[in-house]
Order: structure tokens, then C-alpha cells, then sequence
């Protein structure tokens, strides 16, 4: 009985040693672009007297999404994406969404609006190499119950290879 | 059986090592907006006031206007409504004026007496957007001020710190 255990076990882990495993530790993600913005008076919906617009819109191409070293056009991959903040304010939300395929492989999801926690959270997927797929931003919230302030945050794109 | 424990434990490191060699990596990019000081505040309004009347006996009688408002709106935190007029107002007229609060923040001052320096009038304004608090004006006299022909004054209404 001993024996046979044993024998299940060194079966089990047997493949595993022949697995090209460095193949997969290959896939990479490059982020291009940044997005700042100043908001001031001219930003009131109605001069003295109204609040801020809380809504506002990144260019559609505000960042770009290339993702290379994959083993193949088969090679599926995620992008899941999270925040860090650096000096952000709870009334912020900050939002992102896929606007471009990009060139090369295949790309799917993310094509609506969604926000940005502070978890990682799926937001588009894949297959191959592509390159120029763009992301477009939004930051809601914004309002005169946000005191003067600089505000940053860092949005953290990994691309996780899903075989 | 130590044999089988180490086998287990290989075999959960295997596993952990070819889960782990799944390929991940990151970009980052940063967001960053600057919301600068805002403090707006807009008067609309040309009240006309006249004395014309006394009960025999008595002083003139005063008169007000609210017909006046002022729209304000600031992301600060405690900032008051000062104000003043161009010009003193003759001997024995005074003219006073109160400004209503903003809608859930800040303290009016009531009736304050207009002069060439500045007076609070609101008190601990605090991140707000109001376009509808009220302007009143209180033009009063005593009989030594005599009979004056028409004048003006430009009011100034500053919010600040």
C-alpha cells in the first residue's frame, strides 16, 4: 500500500519537472501615457454660486497597451488592473475602458466603464501579441467638498498569462 | 512514512513553483489632477432705497431692499464675506446690510454697518455652492441729515480667508 502511494506521487510529479516553465515567465505588459488635469474655477457647471462638473473625460488615446513575449497567437492572456494611491481623496473614482483592439492578436472585454478599486479586478483578455491598444479614463466625483489638494494615484495593469 | 511526508511536501512545492511560473507582468501609469482654490462669489442686484416718510415726532423711517442676492461657491474651509462701500456715506445717514448665510454653512452677521473698510458680513463659510442667499440693505437718517438729492454707492462684497 506504501508503495503504491508513493508510485502515485512520483507519477504526479513527474510532468511537472518537464514543463517549460520559462517559457511562461516571458509574457510582458508596457503602459504608455500618463493623465493629469487641473481643475479650477472654470471647471464650475454655472460660475459662482453652482458646484463643480464631476464628471471628466481622458483623450480617447490617453494610454496605450502593448503586450509581447507570449508563446504564440494561441497564448491567452488578462489584464486585471488595480490602484495605489499616493494622495487621492474616497469622493474620487477613477474609471478606465478599452477602446481599440490594438494590432495582432485577439482582444475582448473592457469595452465599458470600470472602476478602478483599490483590489485587483479582471478588465480585458486576450490572446497573442498586440500592440496600441488604447485606454480611455474618467474620473468621477469631483466636487467642492474636495479641499484644494493635489491628488494622485498609480493604476497597476498586470498582464497574467492564463495558458 | 517520513518518506511519504516528503514526497507530499515535494510535490506541493512542484505545484507552487509551476503555479507560480505562470508569466505576470505589470505596468503602471499615474493620474493626476490638481484642484486648485476656488472662491467665486457674484452680486446681482441695484436696490434703490429713498426715505420719504416720518411719523410726526420721530425720526425718519428706515427703509430696506432685499431685492439683491449673491452666488457663492468655494472648496475652502472657513472663509467670510467682507464688505465695504467706495465713498462714507453723508453725516447722519447710515447704510447697513445683511447677507444671508449659505445654504449649511456659515454664520451671518446680521445687520453690519457699511464703510470704507471692510466688515465681515458672513462668517465660516465652508465648502459650499449657494446662488441664492439673500442681500439686504438698511438706508436710515436722523432729521439732521437735511434733505439730499440722489446718491450712490458701489458695494463690494469680497470672500476670502
Amino acid at each position: 500500500m506504501r508503495f503504491s502511494i508513493r508510485t502515485f506521487i512520483i507519477f504526479l510529479l513527474a510532468p511537472l519537472f518537464f514543463v517549460p516553465q520559462t517559457a511562461y515567465a516571458d509574457i510582458s505588459i508596457t503602459v504608455i501615457g500618463n493623465w493629469s488635469g487641473t481643475i479650477d474655477k472654470n471647471d464650475l457647471l454655472s460660475g459662482a454660486g453652482s458646484d463643480l462638473q464631476s464628471t471628466y473625460t481622458s483623450a480617447s488615446g490617453q494610454v496605450s497597451i502593448d503586450i509581447r513575449n507570449v508563446k504564440g497567437i494561441n497564448d491567452a492572456w488578462r489584464i486585471d488592473i488595480r490602484k495605489v494611491d499616493n494622495n487621492w481623496s474616497n469622493n474620487l473614482h477613477p474609471y478606465v475602458m478599452r477602446i481599440s483592439d490594438g494590432k495582432g492578436g485577439n482582444v475582448s472585454g473592457g469595452t465599458s466603464y470600470q472602476e478602478v478599486t483599490d483590489i485587483n479586478t479582471p478588465f480585458f483578455s486576450g490572446s497573442g501579441m498586440v500592440k496600441g491598444i488604447n485606454i480611455q479614463l474618467r474620473l468621477t466625483g469631483a466636487s467642492i467638498q474636495i479641499r484644494p489638494s493635489s491628488y494622485s494615484t498609480v493604476l497597476y495593469y498586470t498582464v497574467v498569462d492564463i495558458q | 512514512m517520513k518518506r511519504l511526508k516528503f514526497l507530499l511536501l515535494a510535490a506541493a512545492l512542484a505545484l507552487a513553483l509551476n503555479g507560480a511560473a505562470m508569466g505576470a507582468d505589470v505596468g503602471t501609469h499615474v493620474m493626476t489632477f490638481d484642484f486648485q482654490a476656488i472662491n467665486e462669489i457674484e452680486v446681482t442686484g441695484s436696490p434703490n432705497l429713498s426715505i420719504a416718510s416720518a411719523v410726526a415726532g420721530e425720526q425718519p423711517q428706515e427703509v430696506t431692499d432685499s431685492s439683491s442676492t449673491c452666488a457663492i461657491t468655494t472648496n475652502g474651509a472657513n472663509k467670510r464675506i467682507t464688505a465695504s462701500i467706495d465713498t462714507a456715506m453723508p453725516a447722519h445717514i447710515t447704510l447697513d446690510v445683511e447677507v444671508a448665510a449659505p445654504s449649511g454653512s456659515g454664520t451671518s452677521q446680521g445687520y453690519v454697518m457699511l464703510t470704507t473698510s471692510a466688515s465681515n458680513v458672513v462668517t465660516g463659510i465652508s465648502h459650499v455652492a449657494d446662488s441664492s442667499p439673500t442681500i439686504t440693505y438698511k438706508l436710515s437718517a436722523n432729521v439732521q441729515a437735511g434733505v439730499l438729492s440722489t446718491d450712490a454707492r458701489t458695494v463690494t462684497f469680497t470672500l476670502s480667508d
